[in-house]
This record gives structure tokens, C-alpha cells and sequence, in this order.
């Protein structure tokens, strides 16, 4: 099956969009455009004109009225902490930065000398108080508010959803960098994703697929986003309780949701929370797959197996 | 029991379900409105209900907080649980685009 598509690059990332009608294509890409122009422009710690920068200026604390946007965004990080008992955490903008994820990842040198690093838990997404109705946001003292975790996923879903919007029927699919989000009415046997541990990866005729046919599927992986720094591997995902890259047995988590920013979020906390991450998961009904450091897979959730056509 | 007091306790299960249905519907409904005024009554005195994502209002601090019962959450979903999805088998000669790490 090939769908009228259109990939392009934003967020530091690519961008998928497909449609089931060719007549909503563009359409849908003007609505995907503009969501993720409007989150970079909100979230991204990597523009000093970004609000979020803005934000953050200066020492700390911080506090102030902020957009709509950015208010949605905080309270999708906020409430993923909540939801994972603080694994996905927004305050570990230091302890990436410390990682020496400092700047866009396209221009984080792959190697580098030894740094130094602690092991210092974050200080703890408790620390902000956002106040929904007035928007008011209050950052404690020595926090750096990272929205990487799900800001993306978050534009996913609204992406999808504001394109979806704008079609007289018909459905649209928004990938950005592999976190998926579909909207609208889907085709007749679903949206077909194959699974890899790098979304840059080739569509292969062996891969494992899956279809959905409404919500999310994200991955969460680190094999990607890595550096090296004295000979060590470092990567991009951070264990709140330590402040370092996260360890554990999974490499890469995906997970099927009602939302991409539910799937991120839960594919991210696998990774953080390790061995517990199975049980976890399947009590919170997630369809998961997991692949350990050794590459063996562990489906949890309802995740179908491969060429299973019942569920 | 027998199978007609077994009947009988059916038919209270179920008039009970029905009760606590309609018990939270409207539960859910009076919620809803008292959350909603809540925020128009915050946004009119420029206090804001407390929201450290844990559902309760908090005193602490500089926070200010409303003078109600009431509480309000900064999630972007009022649910306290990750939302659920469900997947099948798919065709990697259907699929159209990849997941994976970025």
C-alpha cells in the first residue's frame, strides 16, 4: 500500500506525513509545518529566542505567565512524571547538558575527552508549579527544564490531530522521528509501521510490523542520539535518580498508546526503569516490545506477535 | 442459594450497577462545573489553582493557591493513568513509515 506522503526534516529530526486522500496532502503538511514550527518556537532549549529559553534566562528562579503552547507542553511533562512516578522527568536539562548533549544533537561532537560525571539525582519535576488557569509557571532554583521527552511527541499529536482538522474525512499519520501519531479516519487495515531501533532505518520486507488504527507508537532507544566522551558511550536518555545515562537491560522500548505523547512517555520510562519496566507495562495494559542489549525481544501488553493477524 | 435466589442477586447486581453509573455520571458532571468555576474564579483574581501535577492543591511556599476544596491538575489529560492503545499484525509490505529511535 503506498500513501501520498511527504517527508522533510524539523526538530532536529525527520518528518513523516501520509495521508489516505492525495487531495489533503498538502493541506495536512501546512498544519504539521506550522504545529512543530510553533513547538520549536515554545519548547526547544536549544534557541536562545525559544520561550522556554526566554524562561530560563539568567539565574534562577524562575517564574512567569507563558503561552498557551508552552503551558500545554509543561503540563504533558508534568503530568508523564507523575504518571511513570518520576522516570520521565523535565528537570534533567542539567544532567544532559552535563552529559555534553549541549547544543542541536546534529552538532554535539561524536567524540570528545573525558568529562566528569556525578552521579546526582535531578532535582525533581515537584519543583514546578504550573497554575493552569493563569498559565503561571514557577521554576524552583537550579532547575533546566528539558521538554525533549515529550515535547516532541506531544507536537506528533497535535500535528495529527489540527491536520486531521482540516480534512473533509480521510485520516493523516505524523511522524516526527519516529514518534507516530495518527488522526482521522484510518485506512481499511490500519496505519502498517514497522518497528527498528532507528526511525532513519529502511522500510525491509522482514521487518516486524504493526498496524494501529488510532492513538500513538513511539520508540525510545540508545542506540541513537549517542557520544562518546574518554572512550565512554553516552547517550541522550536520563535516569532521574542518577542524573546519567540511563542503564538497564532494554536498548530500545516501543509502545503502542492512546497518544503518541502517552507512548513516549511509557517506551521512555521502560528504558529508565529496567528489569521492572515488564510488569510495569503490562499492568498499565501498554502493548510493548523490548529489545535487551543482546537484541532478544520481549512482547508485553498485548504487543501482537509477528504474523499474528487475531489481535 | 438456589437458582432463583441466585436470579434475584443477579437483579440487585445490576440495579447497583446501574445506581453507581448514574451516581458517577453525575458525580463526574457536578465535578466538572465545580473544577470550571474554580478556574473562572482563579482567572478573575489572578490566583490559579496550585498544580504540582500530584492533583492537590498546594500552600507552600510562594504558591497561591484557591481558598476551595477544589483541585486541578497540569496534565494535559485529567486521566491518572497513560491512555491505552491496541495494535495488530502488520505487513512490512503495507507499512508506510518506521518507528525507531531519534
Amino acid at each position: 500500500m503506498s500513501l501520498p506522503e511527504h517527508r522533510g526534516t524539523a526538530l532536529g529530526t525527520s518528518v513523516h506525513v501520509a495521508v489516505t486522500n492525495p487531495e489533503h496532502l498538502d493541506g495536512a503538511v501546512a498544519s504539521v509545518e506550522r504545529v512543530v514550527a510553533a513547538i520549536d518556537l515554545a519548547c526547544s532549549r536549544f534557541r536562545d529566542d525559544s520561550e522556554l529559553s526566554r524562561l530560563q534566562a539568567g539565574d534562577g528562579p524562575h517564574e512567569g505567565v507563558v503561552s498557551p503552547l508552552l503551558a500545554q507542553a509543561l503540563a504533558a511533562a508534568l503530568r508523564a512524571a507523575e504518571l511513570t512516578d518520576g522516570a520521565v522527568d523535565p528537570t534533567v536539562g542539567e544532567a544532559v547538558r552535563s552529559a555534553g548533549y549541549t547544543v542541536d544533537f546534529g552538532s554535539v561532537p561524536p567524540d570528545g575527552g573525558p568529562i566528569a560525571l556525578e552521579v546526582i539525582p535531578v532535582p525533581g519535576w515537584r519543583r514546578i508549579k504550573l497554575f493552569p488557569a493563569t498559565r503561571r509557571v514557577e521554576i524552583a532554583e537550579g532547575i533546566e527544564v528539558d521538554l525533549g521527552a515529550t515535547a516532541k511527541a506531544l507536537a506528533a499529536d497535535l500535528a495529527a490531530a489540527e491536520a486531521a482538522a482540516t480534512m473533509p474525512g480521510g485520516g493523516v499519520l505524523v511522524s516526527l522521528g519516529g514518534d507516530v501519531a495518527v488522526a482521522g479516519d484510518p485506512p481499511a487495515e490500519g496505519w502498517h509501521i514497522q518497528i527498528a531501533e532507528d526511525s532513519r532505518a529502511p522500510i525491509t520486507t522482514d521487518g516486524e510490523t504493526v498496524a494501529i488504527r488510532a492513538g500513538g507508537l513511539a520508540t525510545s532507544s540508545t542506540t541513537v542520539r549517542r557520544w562518546r566522551r574518554g572512550g565512554v558511550e553516552l547517550h541522550h536518555i536520563i535516569d532521574p535518580a542518577t542524573g546519567l545515562p540511563a542503564g538497564g537491560p532494554w536498548r530500545t522500548v516501543s509502545v503502542v498508546a492512546g497518544s503518541c505523547v502517552d507512548a513516549n512517555t511509557a517506551a521512555t520510562a521502560a528504558i529508565v526503569r529496567g528489569e521492572s519496566a515488564t510488569a510495569w507495562l503490562d499492568a498499565a495494559r501498554l502493548p510493548a516490545r523490548l529489545v535487551d542489549r543482546s537484541g532478544a525481544v520481549i512482547r508485553v501488553g498485548g504487543w501482537p506477535a509477528p504474523g499474528d493477524q487475531t489481535s | 442459594m438456589t437458582a432463583g435466589e441466585r436470579r434475584i442477586a443477579i437483579a440487585e447486581r445490576d440495579r447497583a450497577l446501574l445506581l453507581h453509573r448514574k451516581l458517577t455520571v453525575s458525580s463526574g458532571v457536578v465535578g466538572t462545573i465545580a473544577v470550571a468555576a474554580l478556574a473562572v474564579a482563579a482567572a478573575h483574581t489572578h490566583a490559579g489553582a496550585s498544580s504540582t501535577s500530584n492533583g492537590s492543591a498546594s500552600s507552600s511556599g510562594t504558591t497561591m493557591t484557591t481558598t476551595s476544596t477544589g483541585s486541578s491538575s497540569s496534565s494535559s489529560s485529567a486521566s491518572a493513568s497513560l491512555s491505552t492503545g491496541s495494535a495488530s499484525s502488520g505487513s512490512a509490505a503495507s507499512a508506510s513509515t518506521v518507528t525507531g529511535g531519534s
